[in-house]
């Protein structure tokens, strides 16, 4: 596997060079878009390889490092280019090209007649490459230089219109919001260093499963929340969500690529690979479960008021990233990282969709103006009614394995009342997804039909559609619940991965064992509130044409709890206001300017004194030279 | 005794000694053209380089001890030969521009290539001395190889007369420890630890060493280097600040971290404390872009010494990454300020050598003005460039012997040279062009530009690659 394997990072990093280098001097969109795509999909193929290769060993032997060079090499740390080649990786770079390319497809479409095509395919390229080295780095240095990528590249696209002021806000935004989480990661890798004075992410789980470590000890538990807070700034978690909603001012593809199905994920991907650690520190594992659900239920009320399609599947992912994490919360390794590929099989599929939609509505995105598009864009409709079924949890597409493992987990692990939260946040993303669905193509037109002309979109756009949606249908199937006694493929292959942390949860907790009846109960519970749910959103948004304007709790919910207006009022207002007043005008201006204007002046002028022993003389030049001698000898004689 | 097997230990040596023979053969027939020099000494640097390649991990004495070959002094002879091959790539364009392309020119710089491997391998201070004289006469000729330009004669005159000032104290400095230990051989002069106690064998190690430290352009003994680097001819500035530099630590870094005892460390200390500071701090008020990078070089050995003084395992290593590192970033410098300079109307003056005349270079010329940043933000210490990686090395060797207050100072003191460094970037990429000239760039002084940016960047991103060139480690 070695003497390929590197290309699956080296491909990508040079259709960015490429195209940042010579797109505009080639300046071919087909060029730029085909080959961008082509070094994504030969990517993929290498996963596939890596995955055959797995598959062919024997489970015990299926983690495998390939070193490729050293790094960094100072003192005891000691850092390469060593990749992390196990059941979890390969999945999440499977995910992460083979979505990635049928977005890259996608976007030939999308971005045509764009000035900058050639850029925003560099940028793409980049954004594949520093998010496969964050997935497969297996020290965390390194692993944070994809972080990093991955926030650059998020930063880049989502300003990608920059002409457009609302852009580069968001934009701004989501990189200042994602630093206060980085600051937490990069804490916890600090600590890791001192205390276990190692960076590799092999090593400090091998140190953790020695079994010399107490359940939550602080120190674990410190850096099992740090970790958490850079997973709450990537993946969108409370309080750092804010940012992920207004990304949604980038192009589409992108909001389908990072903001929903990979990037985003990269924080769950965090906590599975440090399942060890989570496991050592109940505490805050139960902390994270907190969070999740919190997050969970209460983006998924805002999503029901909101009108911009994209906000709407923005506050979804949200909300679905929460169910990962309660996943994760539940000590739920393998499942959360199984609704996380079918996640974004159909969050992928749905913002596509959504762009499809706006692309035909001349770049309209508010549902309330938009209404039978059933007729005009049938391949769109039907791909999209797949993928909010997906997510709605109706069997037996894949949305339904996935997050009825997680809703029956949370009832065995902590018992009903997060079990019921979890239900009813369910519940509510059936509903928010079928007004979108009958508001967006049910019903009359809302749209001045003499102006806007809906059709359906060319093939580049819907391929990858009909892929997506069959994928969002049958994806499910390879991790079956184990209630139909059939294999879980998917959970199987995840195992030697978390076999090590769930030995240990069991040896501190022992799992109960739960009649299949329970299961069933809860399966059969879990689609019927769905489908109430569907039935519901349905008949009282398909034909509706008026939007009076809200009052009571749906104004609350419509202005999202006015977090926004929080955060401006506590945090960034009192931030400015301090920075006007004190840090810039008498901080900066006086104290830090001063001084360095003193030092430098300082420096300039003994500069320009100095000189003058420059004098060109030879007979001076001798003279320092012998008092230079004198006083060394003299220091020699008499020290 | 010498034995036939003493030649095969030293074959780099006889090939640059040889060729530097045939350079005068040769060109005694080819009067007119100088090709087949160039040829010849391209040729036999390459082979040298190649050849020293075999010597690593091993270890010889050879010519009745005279000469020592193990990892160290091949270490240092590899990173010489490689900075008189890079300078010798350029120097043909620029000694075409200024008309003194003469044979002599290419058998001067082998005379003194042998005379810093002779530096480099002596194991006896006779040796030393040898290598020393012919490294430096050759040094004192080609300096005033612009020999109708005033400036370049001056440069010459000076340098030569400090030169011999300060062999003088040399030789008495070698004359003080063969009194004391009565022998030359550095097997004999430190079979005794017990003289290190002994005042005079101190002043005499003292004065040999700061024999060394003038041709290192340290404080107090640097004051020749601003004015003779300016008034040099360019590649040759780029010669003496590099390899010249490279043989004077090569003799006596390994000399001074295996033998001298901590009676040196705080005297090293203290100068290269003071180096670093005039060097940076002076180079703030220069204008001419030779000055500004002969005191960027005289406090780049000061951050030399800083490792030098730490004596510890690190030092050699430390040392020599930088040696190399300096190397690539201020000779890659030299060799676009050569090509940037224009030939003189005038006898005096070098013309175009002004940073004001880098205004606006990144629009009229980027080929030049992208490498050159690369090879100031180097110097400057920023990464993933080479110099990083150098200064920390070097920094962090002080820090293991516990010189944290020199380390400090240190860090303080590149901060300043950020000011210079980022000056002319500025100028280059911020400025409006000062004048429209495109300069022409011929392909071998564009190769050797690339290959030293290239490896800037290399060493910078895998610092480790530099050392896994050793098996063994260093001792």
């Amino acid at each position: 596997m070695e003497n390929y394997f590197y290309l699956i990072v080296i491909l990508p990093l040079a259709g960015f060079a490429v195209n940042i280098l010579f797109g505009k001097r080639i300046n071919s969109e087909k060029f730029s878009g085909i080959f961008s795509s082509l070094t994504v999909f030969i990517s993929f193929i290498i996963s596939i390889l890596a995955l055959t290769e797995i598959l062919n060993l024997p489970e015990s032997s299926r983690i495998i490092y390939i070193d490729y060079l050293e790094w960094i090499n100072a003192g005891s740390i000691s850092l390469s280019f060593r990749f992390l080649v196990d059941p979890l990786s390969v999945i999440m770079i499977l995910i992460v090209t083979g979505v990635g390319f049928l977005i890259h497809i996608y976007s030939i479409g999308y971005m045509h007649n764009d000035e900058n095509y050639h850029i925003f395919f560099a940028y793409m390229n980049l954004f594949i490459f520093a998010m496969l080295i964050l997935l497969l780095a297996d020290n965390f240095v390194l692993l944070f230089l994809g972080w990093e990528g991955v926030g650059l590249c998020s930063y880049l696209l989502i300003g990608f219109w920059y002409e457009k002021k609302f852009t580069g806000d968001a934009a701004k935004k989501a990189f200042v919001v994602n630093r206060i989480g980085d600051f937490g990661f990069m804490i916890a890798m600090f600590l890791i260093f001192i205390n276990f004075n190692t960076l590799n992410i092999s090593d400090f789980n091998g140190i953790l499963s020695t079994g010399n470590f107490n359940i939550n000890q602080p120190l674990l538990i410190t850096i099992a929340l740090l970790f958490f807070a850079g997973a709450t700034g990537k993946s969108a978690q409370i309080p750092l969500f804010v940012w992920l909603p207004d990304a949604m001012a980038g192009p589409t593809p992108v909001s389908a690529l990072i903001h929903a199905a990979t990037m985003v994920t990269a924080g769950v991907y965090l906590v599975a690979r440090n399942s060890i650690l989570y496991v050592l520190a109940p505490d805050a594992t139960f902390i994270i479960l907190m969070v999740a659900v919190l997050t969970a239920i209460i983006t998924a009320s805002i999503a029901i008021r909101q009108n911009d399609i994209k906000k709407i599947l923005a506050y979804s992912t949200i909300s679905q990233l929460g169910f990962m994490f309660i996943a994760l919360g539940n000590f739920a390794f393998a499942v959360a990282i199984f609704h996380l590929m079918t996640h974004s099989f159909f969050k992928a599929l749905l913002f596509l969709g959504s762009g499809s939609v706006i692309h035909s509505m001349n770049d309209e995105q508010d549902i309330t103006k938009m209404g039978g598009l059933k007729s005009k864009m049938k391949i769109t409709y039907l791909t999209f009614i797949i993928g909010a079924l997906a997510i709605s949890g109706i069997p037996p597409l894949s949305g339904f394995f996935s997050k009825d493992e997680i809703l029956y987990k949370t009832m065995t692990e902590y018992g009903s009342l997060i079990y019921i939260i979890a239900l009813l946040t369910a519940g509510l993303t059936a509903f928010y997804m079928f007004r979108l669905v009958a508001l967006t193509f049910n019903g009359q037109p809302r749209y001045d039909t003499e102006k806007v002309h809906p059709h359906e979109s060319p093939a580049v756009i819907t391929i990858p559609l009909i892929i997506l949606a069959a994928l969002s249908a049958i994806g499910g199937f390879i991790g079956l619940p184990h209630y139909l006694g059939l294999p879980n493929l998917f959970g199987n292959f995840l195992k030697p991965v978390f076999e090590k942390s769930l030995a240990l949860r069991n040896s501190y907790s022992p799992e109960m064992v739960h009649p299949v009846s329970l299961e069933l109960i809860l399966v059969v519970l879990s689609v019927i509130v769905a489908v109430i749910a569907i039935i519901f959103a349905y008949k009282k948004f398909s034909g509706k044409s008026e939007f009076p304007e809200s009052k009571g709790f749906a104004k609350v919910l419509e202005n999202k709890y006015y977090v926004d207006e929080f955060y401006d009022k506590t945090v960034v207002n009192p931030v400015l206001k301090s920075s006007e007043v004190f840090f810039w005008k008498i901080f900066d201006i006086k104290i830090i300017d001063g001084f360095v204007n003193l030092f430098s002046g300082t420096f300039l002028r003994l500069a320009d004194s100095w000189r003058k022993f420059q004098s060109g003389v030879i007979q001076d030049y001798t003279t320092a030279t012998v008092i230079g001698i004198v006083i060394v000898i003299l220091y020699l004689l008499f020290k | 005794m010498i034995k036939t097997i003493d030649f095969l230990n030293s074959i780099p040596l006889l090939i640059i000694s040889v060729s530097a023979v045939i350079t005068i053969l040769v060109g005694s027939f080819y009067k007119k053209s100088t090709k087949y020099v160039y040829a010849v000494t391209l040729i036999a640097l390459i082979a040298a380089i190649y050849y020293s390649f075999g010597y690593l991990d091993k270890e010889y004495l050879i010519y009745n001890n005279f000469l020592r070959v193990n990892n160290i002094t091949t270490l240092f002879s590899i990173i010489a030969l490689f900075a008189v091959l890079l300078s010798t790539l350029s120097a043909k364009a620029y000694i075409e521009k200024e008309e003194i392309n003469f044979i002599e020119f290419y058998s001067l710089v082998l005379f003194s290539t042998a005379g810093m491997l002779i530096m480099i391998q002596s194991y006896n201070l006779i040796t030393v001395f040898v290598g020393l004289e012919l490294m430096s006469i050759s040094f004192y000729i080609l300096t005033g190889f612009l020999r109708k330009r005033i400036k370049s004669n001056e440069s010459a005159l000076k340098y030569f007369l400090l030169g011999a000032f300060m062999t003088g104290f040399l030789l008495f400095g070698i004359s003080l420890i063969y009194g004391i230990t009565g022998s030359m051989s550095y097997a004999n002069i430190f079979q005794d630890t017990s003289v290190f106690k002994n005042p005079v064998f101190l002043i005499g190690s003292a004065l040999f060493m700061i024999g060394f430290f003038f041709k290192m352009g340290l404080f107090p003994f640097h004051l020749w280097v601003p004015d003779v680097y300016e008034g040099a001819p360019t590649t040759i500035t780029g010669l003496m600040s590099t390899a010249g530099k490279i043989a004077a630590v090569g003799t006596i870094t390994p000399f001074i971290v295996y033998t001298a005892s901590d009676n040196f460390r705080l005297i090293f200390s203290i100068i290269a404390l003071l180096t670093m500071l005039i060097g940076n701090v002076t180079a703030l008020a220069q204008s001419n872009i030779k000055r500004i990078l002969a005191f960027s070089s005289i406090a780049s050995a000061g951050y030399i010494l800083v490792g030098v003084a730490a004596m510890n395992d690190l030092s050699i290593k430390s040392v020599s990454f930088y040696l190399l590192a300096y190397t690539l970033m201020q000779l890659g410098a030299f060799i676009i300020v050569s090509l940037i300079e224009k030939p003189a109307e005038g006898i005096n003056e070098y013309r175009n050598v002004d940073i004001e005349d880098y205004k606006g270079l990144a629009r009229t010329n980027p080929q030049l003005a992208i490498p050159l940043t690369i090879f100031l933000f180097s110097l400057g210490g920023i990464p993933p460039l080479a110099g990083f990686w150098g200064k920390y090395y070097l920094f962090y060797a002080a820090i293991q012997s516990n010189l944290i207050w020199l380390s400090i100072s240190a860090i303080l003191f590149s901060v300043i040279s950020l000011y210079y460094y980022l000056k002319i970037v500025v100028y280059m990429w911020f400025n409006p062009p000062a004048n429209g000239d495109v300069y022409k760039i011929d392909s071998m002084p564009s190769l050797s530009i690339l290959i030293a940016a290239f490896l800037t960047f290399l060493f910078g991103i895998f610092p480790q690659y530099f050392f896994a060139l050793f098996k063994t480690p260093f001792k």
